[in-house]
């Protein structure tokens, strides 16, 4: 006869009814999102909240463009700077990893580490310097001073570094007895092994880059080089704010993010899960 | 293709400190032999190998190959192959991307290239592997695939660093037939470098004896096991070790060796004791002998004489078959008389 194993059966319920509250948590906020940028600017300020609109506004996403009509090149903007910004980091990580981690030179571990170290510097100071610099540079509402202060980041290189010290030395010399020098080892054994933390970088560089809100507004000021985050601001005026077109203009936003990690999930699941993020 | 180390010395700057890994060494390795390099842990075998392959470069000294000097020649250019402890295989890479990589390397035309990798993988016979990754691998195929991988180039010399220890004991025994097998059919010159002397007496034209970063001897198997020139190489060659006797009464002030096999059994000899320890592995019974002032030796009982535990027996040994060492500098210094 099968009996029932109470016992696992509520150990099941309870880990289920955890799990299930946390993915509500998390998924509440971007459906009231989604709702609010179909609904009229009548019923987005109605309390309790309208979670059906009926008729949908689908409308709500044309009228983005009326009151933003610089939207969609900002869009172009945020897709060029995460991109670029994003291979940009790659590069550099991947050669400095490679520096730090195979490379022998004099005072490597020196400067690795007062490059570490500057990670506990918090960003807030060095937006004024960065910004003189940029100043200085004559690069104020460039590509250039969106995409290059970020273009490297200590925390990828890290990364990258404790993985590329993980593979074995004896693979550096049969690449090397096979005829294969430093860069070509680089690219042709060390790259594809490390794909994993590649991706786990890429992520998080095309992430920040998307979001980036402080440092696009000091450094942009004509519309053709903001970015969507700015773009948001614009939907609130100073007569007040159209929730819905907001939400509406969220969701374009938010979107490309959503898509890309459904794509990636895979691959996001085994790259925590292989470089355990070990760093 | 011969190889000649001229007074290699290698040493290591660690914490501080100055290790010498391979000290004023020099050998000679000719065309077409297969050498080990044969000594217990620590002792610079693969320090010696490494420089060989151009991964280090040697403190001092020289390495030839042939008759160019290829002592500052980088690991890339010297055209070796190497086969490491653990394989080092690109794990990425299929079998076949793994055997082809050092003739992309050589920017070897494709078709010939696939040729290639198709008469080395039919050598070491894992044709039907080809399309598989290192990981879906056993440890004896991936060292099948190493092999391959060092071969594929048709390097002049072949150089394998421990191939066996990571393969269980009946593997082991037959990758190094394999091995031979291989470097005998390609006609390879080859250094293997081994812990074991017993993989090292089977596989090997000669065997170079190092222990402490020091050359110690360098001699066809056959040679070092019947006269080893110092203690050093009687205590490592053979199983069971040599018996090693001080103060004998014919030869005082030295010290004697004796391997177990040479000594017999029978009514008089010149050691004499009691059995006080017996075991027959196969076909071969092992006893320990006990003399009265405690010294004991190990040798075998043939299966006629029937000998039992607490017999009181005589060990007689050859005169030739006793190894004669000098007690403070640890040389040879003759046989029995
Ligand atoms: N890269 C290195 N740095 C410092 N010491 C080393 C290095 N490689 C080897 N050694 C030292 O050199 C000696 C010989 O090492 P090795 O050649 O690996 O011995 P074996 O292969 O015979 O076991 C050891 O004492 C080892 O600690
Ligand atoms: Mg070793």
């Amino acid at each position: 006869m099968k009996t029932i194993n109470w016992k696992d059966v509520i150990k099941k319920a309870v880990i289920y009814l955890i799990v299930g509250s946390g993915a509500l948590l998390m998924i509440v906020p971007f459906l009231w999102m989604l709702s609010s940028s179909l609904q009229t600017s009548h019923q987005v300020n109605l309390r309790p909240p309208v979670w059906f609109p009926n008729p949908p506004q689908w409308g709500n996403y044309q009228r983005i463009l009326h009151y933003a009509p610089y939207f969609p090149r900002y869009f172009l903007n945020n897709i060029i700077v995460a991109s670029v910004g994003t291979i940009l980091e790659l590069s550099t990580s991947i050669l400095a990893a490679f520096a730090f981690s195979r490379l022998k030179f004099w005072g490597r571990d020196v400067v690795f580490y007062i490059l570490l170290a500057t990670m506990m510097i918090p960003a807030e100071i060095m937006l004024i310097p960065n910004f003189l610099t940029i100043v200085r540079l004559g690069w104020l509402d460039t590509y250039q001073a969106l995409i290059i202060p970020w273009s490297a980041s200590i925390l990828s290189i890290f990364l990258l570094r404790q993985f590329f010290l993980g593979i074995p030395d004896s693979l550096s010399h049969a690449a090397k007895v096979d005829g294969c020098r430093n860069f070509r080892f680089l690219w042709a054994v060390m790259v594809p092994l490390a794909r994993p933390a590649l991706v786990t970088i890429a992520l998080l560089s095309i992430i920040s880059s998307w979001n980036a809100f402080l440092w696009p507004l000091i450094v942009t000021n004509s519309h053709n080089m903001r970015t969507l985050p700015l773009g948001l601001a614009l939907f609130r005026g100073e007569a007040g704010t159209f929730f819905e077109l907001l939400m509406a203009a969220s969701v374009v936003v938010v979107l490309p993010m959503v898509i890309l990690f459904v794509i990636m999930q895979k691959h996001i699941v085994a790259s925590v899960s292989r470089s355990g993020l070990k760093g | 293709m011969d190889v000649h180390l001229k007074n290699i010395t290698m040493s290591f700057q660690s914490a501080g400190s100055n290790v010498i890994a391979v000290n004023n060494f020099s050998a000679t390795i000719k065309s077409g032999e297969m050498v080990s390099l044969l000594g217990p842990s620590g002792c610079g075998k693969s320090t010696t190998l490494m420089m060989l392959a151009g991964l280090y470069r040697p403190t001092e000294g020289q390495i030839f190959f042939g008759d160019t000097d290829v002592t500052k020649v980088d690991a890339e250019k010297r055209g070796i192959g190497m086969v490491f402890q653990n394989y080092a295989l690109y794990p990425h890479m299929s079998v076949y991307k793994n055997i082809m990589f050092p003739l992309k390397m050589m920017k070897v035309k494709k078709p010939e290239a696939n040729k290639k990798v198709e008469e080395v993988a039919r050598l070491v016979q894992i044709e039907h592997l080809l399309d598989r990754k290192p990981a879906q691998l056993s440890g004896g195929q991936q060292q099948r695939v190493a092999i391959a991988r060092a071969l594929v180039k048709e390097p002049k010399l072949l150089l394998l660093d421990e191939p066996l220890s990571n393969l269980d004991a009946r593997l082991r025994l037959e990758t190094r037939e394999e091995i031979r097998r291989i470097q005998l059919k390609v006609g390879i010159t080859a250094v293997f470098v081994t812990h074991d002397q017993e993989e090292a007496m089977s596989i090997s034209d000669r065997i170079i004896l190092m222990k402490d970063g020091l050359l110690q001897q360098v001699s066809p198997p056959q040679e070092m096991y019947r006269r080893p020139v110092n203690v050093f190489a009687a205590e490592f060659i053979g199983n069971p070790p040599i018996n090693m006797l001080d103060n004998l009464p014919d030869y005082g002030g030295k010290l004697v060796g004796i391997r177990a096999e040479h000594f017999h059994v029978s009514d008089a000899g010149m050691f004499q004791g009691e059995v006080t320890h017996m075991e027959t592995i196969g076909r071969d019974t092992l006893i320990r002998v006990t003399g009265a002032n405690g010294v004991s030796v190990r040798t075998f009982a043939d299966a006629e004489t029937r000998v039992r535990l607490g017999d009181a027996v005589h060990l007689s040994v050859k005169p030739e078959n006793i190894h004669v060492f000098d007690k403070t500098s640890g040389e040879r210094v003759g046989e029995g008389a």
